[in-house]
């Protein structure tokens, strides 16, 4: 499990990047972190794996704190970033997914096996000679999460994978993300500023300048229109649809909440 | 008016990265209009903004601005940079001035304009993209947030007014609020006689703002019509190997149930017509 | 566009030098370009001529790229053979005014073209046969015995090995960029010396700029992934010396000591 305890940081004295914040994110379990540009979502993510530490507070990961050590922390949480452009160190796919290995200390045969292994699953075996600039923004992101699955970590932070994508690699992106998750049974923190995105997700954390400002699913995220756009998130144009509906069809359940559902309803 | 004839255009000729970028395209960009390049990684649409203002020479056609040939021998490619602004991707990148005056006013100066002009075209870009000139012209660009950084990148562009404005996905990246405030600073200088072009693969946007939408695929052009038609009289977003949102394809069904269900361009238009139509 | 920043020379294809150790085709290569300086008759020269033309067919790559890898050291060749022919005393065997040209400078200046094309030759097969990650991992085997002295041999091929990596990404920014300047009527071509120097500077300080966040986000994201300056890694790639290689060791000292040795026979 990964803990936050009453969490604060700040960059800068006297500027709070995240305050006071409190969650929690089981083994196998799929959250959602929304939140506009510079509501300090990036800080979070850096947060849960010792990369940043707190100031004030407690992150623990599988009970174990992120100031007593840092580096295992990183074994057990792997971070994908934004743009995946600034995350490979290696001039071939493969020998960029086998960055982390090495670093690990992953005996040779293992490795070869892991890299193959991920390759596949991800669907982008065909590239594991190509050099990394050569792909398409959705391929390139897929290398980075092979890069850090590979390393078979107990929780995922994926930091806005999706932010420079188009919608069509962006959905591809999050299936096979939420499914090797539940295949795994890896914890999953899912960072976005897209609420689009998150509609799916059973459990989202709405954040704005580093404070929670509230955590539950899509209908008790989305309800209130007004405090979304106080927060620089937009409400999802399918939410508003369903919430139409709900209110003509009071029977209408979160569960529809799916545009094949919704559109069967209309 | 730009006008593209029979272009065609192969990248690396005679070498194994051969690639075709674009195939015998013709289009045309008339004046005051807002036009959406649509079209997946790849499709040539990139390739085909950059011919817009003569970056790149086709291999065969010819791209004509307000009736002069772009690629002829003799024209000055400054008049049309002039004439034709382009906003790259990720335009803040190019970021390169101590304060956000010298930034914006490096397009005009270039361009020759000086003095008093230069200041007053620099305030009025600022202004037309939300930005208090008072107050941000001797910032660092570095500084500021990513929105603004984005909208001081389209000044930029803005203040060598330009007839035509072309952008490269200028939403990418931002959230929310920055994307509904750029659309609307785009919008106004649209109201004010600026022709707008934007390439983008957000299907929302277009959907929201585009009065014609140009879709590419493999280098060739697949569709040129009304933003309406795009969406509704066929499966042309598909055909362009894009996908519908949520919008598109509850309209679609309500346009086979009601005949002459109007085109909407925003959930709400949309929600509001369908509550005159159950009650 | 971008894949020819890609690949380099690098030529994808298997033959029998693709095949080789990379430590042993590094180290060959090295010793022959010494060679070079060494050889005094024409017919070593012919020798090691007719030695690169095979090892060239022998690499499965076309003579159009060859000719191309000369191209950049052209005008380097024509410069210092004039200036050889021109400035060299000795028995003048023409004049014209005060051009003088002797027969020791022709002799000079064809000794210099020679070494300088089968030193571009040369060097062409090895990185035609021998992709990034081969040469920097033979780079390294080959430097690793200075760790006894304390040189950080694993970072430096790292660092190479990023470096190249990084190279496609810094040439298409670049062309991004200046094709976003000359958007805004900057021309790169024009004016006194100082005038084009000035207009550079748009062009090359946005690349710093993006260089350095670039390595800054590199930076956190290999730390993510756990690498630890100076800590033991494990390799993913394998090298092994095989039978081939010492009968390339073998047939290219053979040729060598030939070369060496041969009397002039024109």
């Amino acid at each position: 499990m990964i803990r936050f305890e009453s969490v604060y940081f700040a960059y800068e004295k006297g500027k709070w990047a995240v305050e006071n914040l409190n969650f929690e994110i089981k083994k196998g379990e799929f959250v959602a972190l929304l939140g506009s540009n510079g509501s300090g979502k990036s800080t979070i993510a850096r947060l849960t794996d010792g990369l940043l530490l707190p100031n004030k507070g407690n992150v623990f990961v599988d009970g174990i704190n992120s100031k007593d050590s840092p580096d295992i922390l990183k074994s057990k949480v792997g971070i994908v970033f934004q743009n995946p452009d600034d995350q490979f160190v290696g001039t071939t796919v493969e020998e960029d997914i086998a960055f982390g290995l090495e670093n690990l200390n992953i005996e040779r045969k293992e490795a070869h096996r892991r890299v193959y292994e991920i390759t596949k699953r991800l669907g982008i075996f065909r590239y594991l000679k190509s050099s990394p600039s050569m792909l398409s923004g959705g391929e390139k992101q897929k290398v980075a999460i092979a890069g850090v699955l590979a390393m078979q970590p107990d929780y995922l932070v994926l930091d806005e994978v999706t932010a420079l994508l188009d919608p069509v690699s962006r959905k591809e992106i999050f299936n096979l993300v939420y499914t090797i998750a539940e295949e795994n049974n890896i914890g999953v923190l899912y960072i976005t500023h897209i609420s689009e995105e998150v509609v799916p997700v059973e459990r989202i954390i709405l954040i704005s300048n580093g404070e929670k400002i509230k955590e539950g699913g899509s209908e008790e995220i989305f309800s209130n229109y007004r405090l979304l756009e106080s927060v620089g998130v937009s409400v999802p144009a399918i939410f508003k649809v369903y919430s139409f509906l709900k209110r003509r069809k009071p029977d209408t359940s979160p569960k529809e909440l799916s545009e094949s559902t919704l559109l069967n309803k209309l | 008016m730009i006008k593209l004839r029979e272009v065609s255009l192969t990248y690396d000729i005679g070498t194994i990265f051969q690639s075709t970028a674009l195939k015998n395209v013709s289009l045309e960009i008339r004046d005051k209009e807002i036009v959406s390049i649509v079209g997946r990684i790849g499709s040539g649409k990139s390739t085909l903004i950059q011919l817009f203002n003569g970056l790149i020479p086709p291999d065969s056609g010819k791209v004509i601005v307000d009736g002069i040939d772009v690629n002829a021998k003799n024209t000055n490619l400054k008049i049309i940079r002039r004439k034709v602004g382009l906003v790259f991707q990720y335009p803040e990148e190019q970021f390169f001035a101590e304060s956000v005056f010298d930034e914006v006013s490096f397009g005009p100066k270039n361009m020759g304009v000086s003095g008093d002009e230069l200041v007053q075209c620099v305030h009025s870009a600022l202004s037309d993209v939300g930005l208090n000139p008072e107050i941000v012209s001797n910032l660092s660009p570095f500084n500021l947030s990513g929105g603004e950084k984005r909208r001081v990148a389209i000044a930029s562009i803005i203040a060598m007014n330009p007839d035509t404005i072309v952008l490269d996905e200028p939403t990418s990246g931002l959230d929310y609020l920055n994307k509904k405030m750029l659309i609307s600073y785009l919008k106004r200088e649209n109201a004010k006689g600026k022709t707008l072009v934007f390439v983008t693969h957000n299907m929302e946007e277009v959907l929201e703002i585009a009065d014609r939408v140009i879709a590419m695929k493999n280098g060739e052009k697949i569709f040129d019509g009304p933003t309406e038609d795009f969406f509704f009289a066929g499966n042309f977003v598909e055909l362009a190997g894009l996908d519908a949102p949520f919008l598109v394809k509850a309209q679609r069904l309500m346009r086979k149930r009601y005949a002459n269900f109007p085109f909407c361009r925003t959930v709400d238009e949309f929600l509001k017509l369908l509550k005159e139509k159950y009650s | 566009m971008r894949a020819k920043f890609a690949l380099g020379q690098y030529n994808y294809a298997d033959s029998f030098l693709h095949r080789l150790d990379p430590r042993v085709k590094i180290l060959l290569i090295f010793f022959i370009v010494i060679l070079l300086f060494f050889v005094k008759t024409i017919s070593g020269y012919l020798i090691l001529f007719l030695f690169s033309v095979f090892l060239i067919v022998l690499s499965k790559s076309n003579f159009s790229s060859v000719m191309r890898s000369i191209k950049p050291i052209l005008v380097l060749l024509i410069f210092t053979a004039v200036f050889q022919i021109f400035f060299t005393p000795g028995t003048v065997i023409f004049q014209y005014k005060f051009v003088k040209i002797t027969a020791q400078g022709v002799k000079l200046a064809i000794y210099i073209s020679i070494r300088l094309i089968l030193l571009s030759f040369f060097t062409f097969i090895l990185t035609s046969t021998t992709s990034n990650i081969e040469l920097t991992d033979g780079f390294e085997s080959i430097i690793s015995p200075l760790k006894i002295f304390g040189f950080p041999a694993q970072e430096v091929s790292l660092m190479i090995s990023i470096s190249l990596r990084f190279v496609p990404v810094l040439f298409e920014e670049a062309d991004r960029i200046m094709k976003a300047q000359m958007s805004r009527g900057a021309e790169f071509n024009k004016g006194s010396l100082i005038e084009r120097a000035k207009s550079f500077l748009p062009l090359l300080l946005p690349l710093l700029l993006n260089a350095l966040n670039r390595a800054d986000k590199l930076a956190t994201a290999m730390e993510a992934r756990g690498f630890v300056i100076g800590q033991k890694r494990t390799k993913y790639r394998e090298m092994r010396l095989s039978g081939v290689d010492f009968l390339a060791i073998f047939v290219t000292i053979l040729v060598m000591g030939i070369s060496i040795v041969v009397r002039e026979f024109v």
